[in-house]
C-alpha cells in the first residue's frame, strides 16, 4: 500500500491526470445530463400516454367484446434507468405496440427517428465516450509509466537501487488504475445513481446493476492501462510507447470492431424478418378459408353432440375465435420464436467476438448489465404479446360464455374493461443479464489475463 | 559521517567474497567492451576502476548490476549470479549513477523517500533530512523541486537513496562528477566510512585525485582488460597520474597488438581508515 501511495502522489504532481479527468468529466456529464433529459423526458411521456391509454380504454363505449378487443390500446416499452449510460439497442428498436384482436404488432417509434446531430454522429452517449475515450485517457496515463523514467535516467536510479519490477510494475499499474477508476468510475456512479433517482427504477435492481456495470467499464480501462504500460515497459522513448499505444488503439476499437461486426454477419447472418412475416402471412391465410370454418364448426358440433349451433352450450363465433386465435398463437410462436432467437444467437456471436477486440466485448457486456440489450427487447416485446393475448382471450371468453340467440348480439361495458389489467412488465431480471453476459465478461476476462500473462516476461525483462 | 551501509539481507553463500568476477567478456557486437575481467571484493574493499571513456568501466557496473549479461564468465554478488538472478543481487546493492536523475516535480527530499519506498524502504522525514544532510544537501534546498537543481545537487540526492539502501556493496559510476570540492572530500569520506563499516565498493572513475583518498586498490582498465593493478598508498596522485597515462598508452599499443596483459586484482584491505 505504502508503493502504491507513493505512486498516486507521484502521479498526482502530473498535471495530467487532472487535465485528463476535466476532459472526461466534461465528455460525461455532457453525453450523461444529455442523455438523462431524453430518459426523464420519455419517462413523463410514457406514464402520461399510458394513463390515457387506460382512460381511454375504460371509457369506451359498450359494444361487443370482439370490438373491443379491435379497439386495443398502446402500450409503451419501460424506461431502463441505465440507458442513461448505455442506451444499447434501444435506439434502434421500437419503443411502443400497439395490442389489438388477431395481430403481433411491430414494436414501432424508434429513438433515433427524432436524435440530434450528436448521436448521429455516433458519439452520443455515455457508453460511446467510455468505449473510444476511457481507452485514450488510460494510455495517457499510463505510456510514460517507464520509458520516461527510461529516457530521463530515474530508472536506473531506482532499478539500481533495490526497487524491484515486479512491484515496481505492480504498484504502478494499481495507482494509475486507482486514478482511472476515480476519473471514470465515480461520474459513471454518480451519473447512474442520478438517473435511478429521477427516471424511476421499479424492478431494475438498480444497484447491483450500476455497480456490476461500473465494474465492467474499469476492466476494459484496465485493458488498456495494461496495454500502455505494456508498451512502455519495453520502449525506448516516451514519444515512441504513446506512437506505438495509440496504434493499437487505432487497432482495437477502431479497426477491429467493424471487422468483428463484419465476420458475426457471416457466421451468424441475420434471419430475414420480411421472409418469416411472408411465411406467417400464407400459414394464417391458409387456416382461414371457408372449408377450414366448415370443418371447425362441424368438429365443434361433433365435440358438443349437437347438429345446430343454437344447440351449443357456448357461443360457437366465441369458441371458433378461440380455436383461430390459439392456431395464430402457435404460428407466431414458432416463425417470431424463430426469427428472434436468431437474433439473439447472432449478439451471442458478436459477444464472443470480444475475443478480438476489447470494445466489442465491452459493447455486448455494457448493454446486456445495463438492461438496454436485446433480449430486454425482446422480453418487452413477448410481454405487449402476451398483454394482448390476455386481452384477447378475455374477450373471447366473455363471447364464448354468452351465447347469442336469434341474430343477438352480445353488448359489454366498463366492468369487462376493468377486468383487464394494465400493462405493466418487470424487466429480466439481473441474474439473467449476468448469465446472458458471461460471454462478453468472459471475453473480457481472457484479455485481462492474457495481458497480464505478458506482463511476466517483459517485467522480468526491465532495464533502464 | 554517520550512516553506514549494512547489508539486510542473508548472503547466499556465506563467506562468499561480496563481487567476484571471473573471466568475464562482453561483446556488443564486433566491438569488444570486456574481455576476460576477473576481479575480487571483499566486504570493507574499495575498488576503482580507472580507464578512459569506452575502456569497459560502465559495461562492468551494468554487469554487476544485471543491466547486461556475461558473454562468458561469471558476475557474483554476495554469491548470486548477477546475470541469472539480477534482482536478488541488486537487493544487496547501492547505486550511484553518473548522471543521477530525479523527478522534477519532487523536492529532493521527496524524491529520496520515494525511491526509498520503491526499495522497500519506509523513510521518515526526520530520517531522509538527516541522510541528504550527510551527502552534503544544504536544508534549504531539501524542499525545493529537483527540476530546479544543479547536477551537484542531483548527485547529493543520489548519494543519499545509496545511503538510504545499507547495501553490501556500492556501485558507483563517477560519483565525484558534478560535486564541488567539499562536497567531494565529503563524499570521500562517506564512502571510507562506509567501507570501515564492512561495505564493498566498486568505482568507476577518472578522478585520480579521489582515487587517491578513498580506494585502497585501482584497476586500470583498457580495451575491456585490466592492464595494471595499482595499491594507491604506494603513489602520490603525479605518480599516479603518470602511470595512468603509461598504461592506457601501452594498451592501447597492445591491444592494437594483440598483446595486452590480462589483471587479475583482489583487494584485502577490508576495513581501511577512512
Amino acid at each position: 500500500m505504502r508503493r502504491v501511495a507513493a505512486e498516486l502522489a507521484l502521479a498526482w504532481r502530473d498535471a495530467r491526470p487532472r487535465w485528463i479527468g476535466a476532459v472526461l468529466l466534461l465528455l460525461l456529464g455532457v453525453a450523461g445530463l444529455g442523455a438523462w433529459q431524453g430518459a426523464a423526458r420519455y419517462a413523463a411521456e410514457v406514464e402520461r400516454i399510458t394513463a390515457a391509454e387506460r382512460a381511454r380504454w375504460l371509457g369506451q363505449d359498450a359494444k361487443n367484446p370482439h370490438s373491443a378487443d379491435h379497439y386495443g390500446l398502446w402500450v409503451f416499452r419501460p424506461v431502463a434507468p441505465l440507458a442513461v449510460l448505455d442506451p444499447g439497442t434501444g435506439p434502434y428498436t421500437g419503443r411502443m405496440v400497439r395490442v389489438e384482436a388477431h395481430l403481433f404488432n411491430d414494436a414501432v417509434y424508434r429513438a433515433v427517428q427524432d436524435a440530434g446531430p450528436l448521436t448521429r454522429s455516433g458519439f452520443g452517449s455515455v457508453a460511446d465516450i467510455v468505449g473510444l475515450v476511457v481507452p485514450l485517457a488510460a494510455i495517457l496515463l499510463g505510456f510514460s509509466a517507464f520509458a520516461a523514467d527510461r529516457e530521463r535516467g530515474t530508472l536506473r536510479l531506482a532499478l539500481g537501487n533495490g526497487a524491484r519490477p515486479g512491484r515496481l510494475f505492480a504498484g504502478r499499474f494499481a495507482a494509475l488504475l486507482l486514478a482511472l477508476a476515480a476519473l471514470v468510475g465515480l461520474p459513471l456512479l454518480a451519473l447512474g445513481g442520478f438517473a435511478a433517482a429521477s427516471v424511476g427504477a421499479e424492478g431494475w435492481e438498480v444497484g447491483p446493476r450500476l455497480a456490476v456495470w461500473t465494474l465492467a467499464q474499469l476492466a476494459y480501462a484496465a485493458v488498456f492501462l495494461l496495454i500502455a504500460l505494456l508498451i512502455s515497459l519495453s520502449a525506448r522513448t516516451a514519444r515512441g510507447a504513446l506512437a506505438a499505444a495509440l496504434a493499437v488503439w487505432v487497432g482495437l476499437c477502431v479497426v477491429a470492431p467493424r471487422l468483428a461486426t463484419a465476420g458475426v454477419e457471416v457466421v451468424a447472418p441475420a434471419p430475414s424478418y420480411r421472409e418469416a412475416r411472408a411465411r406467417i402471412d400464407a400459414d394464417l391465410r391458409d387456416h382461414r378459408t371457408a372449408e377450414a370454418s366448415d370443418a371447425q364448426v362441424r368438429a365443434a358440433l361433433a365435440r358438443y353432440g349437437a347438429s345446430d349451433p343454437d344447440e351449443l352450450p357456448v357461443d360457437l363465433r366465441g369458441l371458433t375465435m378461440i380455436e383461430n386465435e390459439h392456431h395464430a398463437y402457435a404460428v407466431y410462436d414458432r416463425e417470431l420464436g424463430t426469427f428472434f432467437a436468431g437474433l439473439a444467437g447472432r449478439e451471442r456471436a458478436f459477444g464472443w467476438a470480444g475475443l478480438l477486440s476489447p470494445r466489442v466485448a465491452l459493447q455486448a457486456l455494457s448493454q446486456t448489465l445495463a438492461g438496454t440489450d436485446f433480449a430486454q427487447h425482446a422480453h418487452f416485446v413477448w410481454a405487449a404479446e402476451a398483454y394482448r393475448r390476455g386481452i384477447s382471450e378475455r374477450m373471447n371468453a366473455e363471447i364464448r360464455d354468452n351465447p347469442q340467440r336469434g341474430g343477438r348480439q352480445l353488448v359489454a361495458g366498463p366492468e369487462l374493461w376493468r377486468a383487464i389489467p394494465p400493462f405493466t412488465p418487470a424487466p429480466l431480471p439481473l441474474a439473467r443479464g449476468l448469465a446472458d453476459a458471461a460471454g462478453p465478461a468472459l471475453a473480457l476476462a481472457l484479455w485481462l489475463a492474457a495481458l497480464a500473462a505478458l506482463s511476466v516476461p517483459l517485467v522480468r525483462r526491465l532495464r533502464p | 559521517m554517520a550512516g553506514g551501509m549494512h547489508d539486510d539481507t542473508g548472503d547466499e553463500t556465506g563467506d562468499a567474497p561480496v563481487l567476484a568476477l571471473r573471466g568475464v567478456a562482453k561483446r556488443f557486437g564486433v566491438r569488444v567492451a570486456l574481455e576476460g575481467l576477473d576481479l575480487t571484493l571483499p566486504a570493507g574493499g574499495v575498488y576503482a576502476l580507472l580507464g578512459p571513456n569506452g575502456a569497459g568501466k560502465t559495461t562492468t557496473i551494468n554487469l554487476v548490476l544485471g543491466f547486461l549479461r556475461a558473454d562468458a564468465g561469471a558476475v557474483r554478488v554476495c554469491g548470486i549470479d548477477a546475470g541469472a538472478e539480477p534482482v536478488a543481487a541488486r537487493a544487496r546493492i547501492a547505486y550511484i549513477p553518473e548522471q543521477v536523475a530525479l523527478y522534477p516535480g519532487l523536492s529532493g527530499l521527496e524524491n529520496l523517500r520515494y525511491f526509498a519506498t520503491l526499495a522497500g524502504l519506509d523513510l521518515g522525514r526526520a530520517e531522509a533530512g538527516r541522510l541528504l544532510g550527510q551527502a552534503g544537501l544544504a536544508e534549504e534546498a531539501r524542499g525545493r523541486p529537483a527540476g530546479t537543481y544543479s547536477k551537484g545537487m542531483r548527485q547529493k540526492v543520489g548519494i543519499a537513496v545509496a545511503l538510504a539502501r545499507r547495501a553490501r556493496l556500492l556501485l558507483l559510476d563517477e560519483p565525484t562528477s558534478g560535486l564541488d570540492p567539499a562536497a567531494a572530500a565529503e563524499f570521500s569520506g562517506t564512502v571510507r566510512a562506509a567501507a570501515a563499516r564492512g561495505t564493498a565498493v566498486l568505482m568507476a572513475t577518472h578522478d585520480l585525485y579521489r582515487v587517491r583518498e578513498m580506494a585502497d586498490r585501482v584497476g586500470v582498465l583498457a580495451a575491456g582488460r585490466v592492464v595494471e593493478e595499482i595499491d594507491p598508498a604506494r603513489l602520490d596522485h603525479v605518480a599516479l597520474e603518470r602511470l595512468y597515462i603509461e598504461r592506457l598508452a601501452g594498451a592501447t599499443g597492445a591491444a592494437t597488438t594483440g598483446a595486452a596483459t590480462t589483471g587479475a586484482a583482489t583487494t584485502g584491505a577490508a576495513g581501511a581508515a577512512a
